[in-house]
This record gives structure tokens, sequence and C-alpha cells, in this order.
């Protein structure tokens, strides 16, 4: 018998030939064969459900990890499939399109007590690390001490840090608790009882309970995190169901069961391992990465959407495009109006009205890229209302460009036009014709802008920057936002408030800084209730649209592709946006 | 000999310090004539919000708190000496000869070169093999049947590989012979040779049809030449079988072959990067890639200054072949 390979080997010289010619063939590969169960219902129902255990679920992505030490990683995609082995003290629940967290490690949500100051939190019984040893509050407030007060800093979350730090305390200023111990926290993070832990917080912090979903709250055993945490991340110790058997940095990592996992510590089933083995490509050009989806070489990337290149490609194919979702994925596309250099809100309004967000729509993938957004709050965001705001309107544009050149001739230039630059980022072309469509608009009611583009890695060293953004005339800044948590703190917190301005790298690139604004997230924190923060969320989302300080562009939505051969598929808030890589198995 | 490899000892070294402080202008000096910052840089390996204190950590862990001619001695030594490292590189030593430690993977940079350094040769080494059977047997064809169809066809294959660029290629094949080569991937050729040819082939095609041309070109002409030289006619005058007077003459042509060949190789071996991209296979061309996208100072010096090495040591090993190719040429 003839091996496969040297069949494919005897055929080398037609394909020398072939691929020249260029002949066609059948768009759906080998294992894209199979229709899936149909196009965009993973956001909605659990798709082809199954408790089947066995085999290698093969995930893929264009990009690689940020980090694997659970204090350090601060990328969605690295967040999805650190769950797999990790177990936070909140998470997301596995519900198809779902946002509400429930207690993973943790029993529950916190119980608040002392104004909302003291957060107590109760551990599940017999909860173990991958090496079988006890897991214990301590090892939760060693994983969060070691990420927030140490050299590990910089990379990741500083939630913590800036939660639970006492205000003017100056020996937390450059504390690190691998040099100096973590004595200092004995008060803060109180560890006395191994199955419960207390945070006693300087102010109180409504959404604490979001907090704690971060991956920072994954325990640490602190004797296997020596030295200055850095060996830590090339081989965190599991908590999940599965633990890691291999990590090639920016190549590969082969996750196998983690047979210490004590699922009796689990009534949720919060973390399963139907498949034997989970192997991830990492750093795969886009290209081959669709590629390898869409002929059934991979199940599904870690977070990516397809290229839009594939898109008309899968819709095309019915067998594709029923392996296919196109789901909202929490995250909008906004331009920001630098409040600084426009400080008149009739000048930002009257971009707001000269925008005509159809043309912005299509340059961003047009209906599958998502839909027109008219304010701040998209609709994944619990409590959010969408509202009506600034209709496209050329002649109302006019007038109020006219009512804000009579109070503030200065900002207009000798030929009578208010003149600034949109920025967009280099590697984003879909960003960068929403910026050219941006710009035809404003021109034609009296503006002249001009399109400039920012390195993606860089951008908010540009338009987060209030003197070089003034100083080049950095009027509006284009960008993609996601929030750490879907509330209207995770949503609004960097983006509107004073908070997100630094001196350099602010993420309120509009650098609004409003006191109806912050107040009215103080006021939600300060809140137990989650309907009166909701509340607030709405209001200062009404106030952000009042004063015109964003242009609220799409609600984005991602097309992603799945492999047939998956079960359990769903995507959810537990996925990142994502599908949920916790809770796939394979027929 | 002795003087040869002394003289080529102390070329490749400096040689090496060349390449080194050019990498080092090309990162740092270049991008603060266009007004990059030292904070800026260092911003990219922070969080959202970074606090001045987050800066300044990072840039004491990066080096960037240094003069660049610090830093660049800093590298030097460390790659004679070793160096400990600041927390949040990766590990607390890196033993010499230390190429450094990824700012972005946190990972020894000579641990991620030698990681990936088999995927690339086994795509050099099958492309080479590839391109020079290939090349050579077309362009020795062409000369031997010059001016005829035979000629002809090659002529134009090769105007067709030199035209078709690897970044058309290669995306073309992957999409139109997945069905006889469905899975790109490395495995190791010790494994499994016919698997690692299979997983392999479409880059070596990829890669060898642009080669193909040239050296199907080159050596055409060559031959071309030598058989119209008096040995030739003297040879077949004697009553050699023609195979032998082709062979005389191909073996003309070896020197310069052998001279392009090394270069190409060397070349390839310092990272193939658009084959690897578009195959989406880690070899040292990816990382490098990787490592200029990622503003990774230590990936990119760690790749250019081993692509150096190649190249020289390519041309070192055709330098000395040139004594067995060429009986007239002595090394010293």
């Amino acid at each position: 018998m003839i091996p496969r390979h040297s069949i494919r080997a005897l055929a080398a010289a037609a394909a020398i030939a072939l691929a020249a010619t260029a002949c066609g063939s059948s768009s759906a590969g080998g294992g894209a064969a199979a229709a899936g169960p149909g196009f965009d219902l993973a956001s909605k129902q659990v798709l082809n459900p199954s408790t089947k255990t066995g085999g290698t679920i093969n995930l893929v992505s264009s990009q690689s990890f940020d980090s694997l030490d659970p204090g350090v990683t601060y990328a969605a995609q690295t967040w999805n499939l650190y769950r797999t082995f990790a177990r936070p003290m909140m998470a997301y629940q596995h519900t198809p399109g779902g946002n509400q967290i429930v207690g993973d490690l943790a029993t529950g949500p916190g119980v608040q007590s002392n104004g909302g100051r003291t957060w107590t939190y109760t551990l599940r019984d017999n909860a173990t690390f991958e090496d079988g040893k006890t897991i214990t509050s301590a090892d939760v407030r060693w994983a969060i001490e070691r990420s927030n007060w140490s050299t590990l800093i910089g990379n990741g979350p500083t939630y913590f840090r800036n939660i639970l730090t006492p205000p003017g305390d100056p020996k937390f200023k450059d504390l690190d608790v691998y040099k100096d111990g973590d004595t200092a926290f004995d008060k803060i993070i109180v560890t006395t009882d191994p199955k419960k832990i207390v945070f006693n917080l300087p102010q109180a912090f409504g959404e604490f309970d979001y907090v704690m979903t971060l991956l920072q709250t994954a325990p640490v055993e602190k004797d296997k995190d020596t030295g200055s945490g850095d060996a830590y991340g090339k081989r965190p110790i599991s908590t999940g169901a599965y633990k890691i058997q291999s990590y090639s940095a920016g190549k590969e990592l082969k996750l196998v069961r983690n047979d210490a996992y004590n699922a009796q510590s689990d009534p949720d089933h919060m973390h399963v391992a139907l498949a034997d083995t989970i192997d991830v490509q990492l750093g795969v050009d886009s290209a081959e990465r669709d590629q390898r989806l869409l002929t059934g070489q991979a199940d599904a990337d870690l977070g990516s959407a397809l290229t839009v290149a594939n898109h008309a490609k899968v819709l095309q194919d019915p067998v594709l495009k029923s392996q296919t979702d196109d789901a909202a994925d929490s995250s909008g596309t906004y331009a920001s109006i630098n409040t600084q250099l426009i400080p008149n809100v009739d000048c930002r309004q009257a971009i707001e009205f000269a925008i005509d967000k159809s043309t912005v729509l299509n340059q961003l993938g047009g209906q599958w890229g998502g839909k027109i957004a008219t304010n701040l709050l998209p609709d994944s965001i619990p409590g959010a209302v969408q509202f009506p705001t600034y209709d496209y309107s050329a002649p109302k544009a006019q007038a109020a460009l006219a009512k804000c050149k009579a109070a503030s001739p200065t900002l207009f230039d000798g030929d009578g036009k208010l003149s600034f630059k949109i920025a967009a980022q280099v590697n984003a072309p879909d960003l960068q014709n929403a910026a050219t469509a941006i710009q035809a608009s404003l021109n034609t009611v009296g503006f002249d802008t001009e399109v400039k583009l920012y390195p993606f890695g860089q951008y908010s060293q540009y338009c987060g920057n209030q003197d070089y953004a003034r100083a080049h005339k950095l009027g509006m800044c284009l960008v993609n936002w996601g929030p750490d948590w879907l509330t209207g703190y995770g949503m609004l917190d960097q983006l509107v408030t004073k908070n997100g301005i630094a001196a350099t790298g602010s993420q309120n690139y509009a650098f609004l800084n409003d006191s109806i604004v912050n107040d009215l997230e103080k006021h939600a924190l300060a809140s137990a209730e989650a309907t009166t923060q909701q509340q607030d969320w709405v209001k200062m989302d009404h106030r952000v649209m009042d004063l015109a300080a964003y242009v609220p562009l799409i609600q984005r939505h991602v097309m992603r592709f799945r492999s047939s051969r998956l079960t359990n598929v769903m995507i959810d808030q537990a996925g990142s946006g994502g599908y949920d890589l916790s809770v796939l198995g394979l027929k | 000999m002795t003087t040869f490899l002394v003289r080529r000892a102390v070329t490749t070294l400096v040689l090496m310090l060349g390449v080194a402080v050019v990498t080092f202008l090309v990162f740092y000096v270049v991008p603060a004539i266009g007004g990059r910052t030292m904070d800026q840089l260092a911003a990219q390996f922070a969080s959202r919000d970074p606090s001045p204190e987050q800066l300044a950590l990072i840039k004491h862990r990066l080096g960037l708190d240094q003069s660049v001619p610090v830093q660049f001695w800093d590298y030097l030594r460390a790659l004679v000496a070793g160096a400990d490292l600041p927390p949040g590189s990766g590990a607390s030593h890196c033993a010499a000869p230390c190429f450094g430690y990824s700012w972005r993977l946190h990972e020894s940079v000579l641990t991620l070169i030698l990681d990936r350094l088999p995927v690339t040769v086994s795509i050099a080494a099958g492309a080479a093999v590839l391109w020079l059977v290939l090349g050579v047997g077309s362009g020795a064809a062409a000369a031997v049947a010059r001016g005829g169809l035979v000629d002809r066809a090659i002529r134009v294959a090769a105007l067709l590989g030199v035209c078709l660029p690897v970044v058309f290629i290669g995306p073309l094949a992957r999409a139109k012979l997945a069905w006889l080569f469905p899975s790109v991937s490395y495995s190791s050729f010790l494994d499994n040779p016919l698997v690692w040819a299979d997983h392999l082939f479409l880059p070596w095609l990829t890669l060898s049809l642009g080669y193909f041309a040239l050296y199907t070109r080159l050596t055409r002409s060559g031959m071309i030449d030598a058989l119209s030289g008096h040995f030739i006619r003297t040879a077949h005058a004697k009553g050699l079988p023609r195979r032998r007077v082709v062979w005389q003459a191909l073996r003309v042509t070896f020197p310069a072959i052998a001279t392009v060949f090394a270069m190409d190789l060397g070349l390839l071996l310092g990272g193939a990067v658009l084959a690897e991209k578009i195959y989406g296979l880690h070899g040292i061309g990816d990382l490098a890639q990787n490592g200029v996208d990622g503003q990774d100072l230590p990936v990119v010096l760690g790749v250019t200054l081993f692509s150096g090495l190649f190249i020289i040591a390519a041309n070192f090993a055709v330098d000395a072949a040139y004594a067995v190719l060429d009986p007239r040429i002595r090394l010293d």
C-alpha cells in the first residue's frame, strides 16, 4: 500500500502547473463539509449540546499571549482561554449571550457591609491547585497583592491598586510585596479564616464583584512564586479543569485535563474538561488563520474576527454560513471630539449633526460590521437605554457652526473655517476609511479637516496626550472601545471621566472633565443598588451626549467562524464576547 | 588556510558590530527624529493608563532609562559575560552568550531563535534543493537546446517565475492546492520525513519558483558561454561522449552558481519572512517580523545578528568550496 504522503509527493509536479493555472476548487474544505446548526445562533442558544468527552480541540489565533501570568495578562482572548485553567473568585455564567456574574471559586457575590466599604467572600470547599494542595483565602490574597504591589505592575489591570490603596498613604507608593512583605495589607485584605476573604475599601465601590472577576483573583501558591514573580508566568499552576502541558512563547500552548481538579468544588459546572487536550496555535497570519478555520484544520479562533476578505465567501456558501456568527461584541466605534481644542459646545454639536453615520457604517463592514449607535452605552450594558441624539442634518450642522462662530470667532482660521485633524490607526483600514467618510461629511458644511494616521500600539500616546493633541490640532480620534466588564462603569469610567485623563496615555481622548459627569459616577459607585447605578450611568450617557464630547458611530458586530465538530458552542461574556472556551467539547 | 580563517573571523566580528550599531540606530535614533520619546516607547509595554511610576518601572526593566550608548555597551557586555536582569524581565539572569530577553515574550532571545531555527532551516533547505535541482537542470537543458522549443518554454517559465512574487504565489498556492496539501505546518524531520516534506511542500514551492527562474537564467547563460569555448570544441573533436561534454560545460558554471546560492541560502536562513507569515510557520522570519511589529528590540537585534552570521557563514562556506570547485583558486 502506498502511503498517503507518497501519493502527494508524486503529485508534486502536477501541483506546480496547477499553482500557475489557478484552477477553481470547492470553497468548502474537508472539515467544513458538514453543515453547522445555523447562522448567527451561538449568542442565542447552546449549539450541539453534548457531554461527550475525548479528542483535541484545535484553536488558533493571529496574536500571541500578552502574558501567561494571571496578574499581568490584559487581553480579552488570553482571559477567555485562561478561564479553562484558572478559577477567579467570580466569573460569568455560561449562558448564550449572557453577562451575569456568579461565584466561581467564591460561593457567590460578595456580602457588603459598612456602607459598601467591606466586602466578604467565602471560598468553595475542597478546591485545589493542580498539585493537589487545597486553595485558601491566603492564596487569593497573595494573587491580588503580587499583581498590584510589585514590579509586575504596569502591564495588567490596576483596579485593585486603585480601589484598595489608602489615599495619600506613602508606604504603598513603592511597595513591593516580594521584597517588603505584605503585612501592610493585614487590615485591608483580611484572611484570618482560610475559607473567607474580607476586603476593607477606603471608599465604597459598588461594582467590586466585577473587579473580582479579574484573573488577578485566581489563586497563586506563594511558595511556588519565588524571586520577583518573573518565573511564574512561564508555567502558572492550574486551578481549573485543564492544566498547561507545554508552552512555547509566541508559538503554541497545549492544555491537558487537570486530574487534580475537584468537580465537587464546582457545583455550577463553571469548568468542564470534555476534550482531552486543547491545542492553541499562536501568531498565525490572519489569512492563514482563516484558511485553517474554513478548511476544518482549526476549530475556532481565540476571539478575533474573520478577515473582511472572507465575509462574502462564508456568507455565500450555505455550509460555511451555517458555521458563522455575527454577534454584537459589546464594543463600539467612537470618534472623540477634543473638548480642549474645541471648547464651544455648538461647534461640537455641529460636528455631531454633520456626520452621515450610514456612510461611516458602510466603511466599517456595513450590516455585518454593526449597527448605527446614537449614544455611548451599547445594548449589552445592563440598564442601557438607546435614545435619539443627533440625526444627520447638514442645515442643522451649518446653523450650529454659525452660532459657534459668532460666539467663538478665534476658533476659526483666516478662511473662516474650523480646521483640525482626524486621527485613525495605521493598521486599521476600516477606521481609516471611516475617518475619510467623516472628513468628507465635515468639509461639506464648513469644516477644514484632514485625516492623520498613528500606529496602533502608540495611539493613546498621541490621541491621549493633551499637549500633543493641542499642538497638532487633533480634533477627533476614531477608536474601537470595549469595557473590561459590562457595566456603565466599565464602559464610561476611562472614556468620559477625569479618571481617563493622564499626562500621556489618556483614554479619555475628548479630555472631558465635567463635574456633573464625575459626580454622577461617584454617586453610582457609592450606591449598593444596581438599579440606582444603572440610572446614573444612563444620566451620564445623556450628559456626555448633550456636551457632544463623543460621536458614537456604531455598536460593533464581529463575524466569527466555528467548526461543525464543536459541541456546547456559545458566545457570551465568559468567552470575553467570543466563543466560550471553558465549556467546549467535540462531537 | 590559517590566514584565511583568522582574516574571516576578524571580518565577522567587525561586521557583527556594524550590524548591531546600525540596528540600534534604526531602532532608537530614527524614531526619535520623528518625535518618539522613550516614554512613548515604554508606554507600549504598559496597561491602558500607566501612571508615571509604572512607566518608570517599565523603562528601568527595558533599560530605557539609560542612554543609547550605555544600552549598547550593556548589550555587548551581556553577549560576552551574561547579565543580571531587572525584575519583570522574565528571569533574573541571562547567561552568556546573552542576546537579551524579549520585551514581549519574556523569554531568552537565544532560546526563541534556537526554538524557531529548525523551522527556517527546513523551509530553506527544502526550497533550496528544489530550486537548485530544477533551476540548474532547466538551465542546462535550455542551453543545450538553445533556440529550440524547449529553450523557449523554459525561458518563458523562468520569466513567469521571476515575475510572480511570493505574496502572490503563496496565497494562490495555499488556496488552490489545499485539496492536495491540506496541512501546512512544521513537524520534525526525524519523526517522519514524509510528513515533514508533505507539510512543507507548499512553502518550498512558493519560495523556489522565484529562485528557480534566477538559477535557470544563470545556468543557461553560463553554459552557453562555456559551450562555445575552445576546450569544449577540443573535447568534441577528441570524441568525448556528449553527456561528458555537457557535464564539463556545466562544471564551469558551478563557481558562479555556488556564489549566488550561498548568498541566497544565507539570506533565507535568516528568515523567509513572507513565506513563514503566509503559511503561519513560526520560523526566524516570523519572529523577526513580530519583533519589529511589537517594537521588541532584543528580538530584532538577535535575529539581525543571527541573520548576519548566516550570510557570513554561507560566504565562508562558498569561499572554501571554491578551492574544490576550481582548483586554480587558493584560499590564502
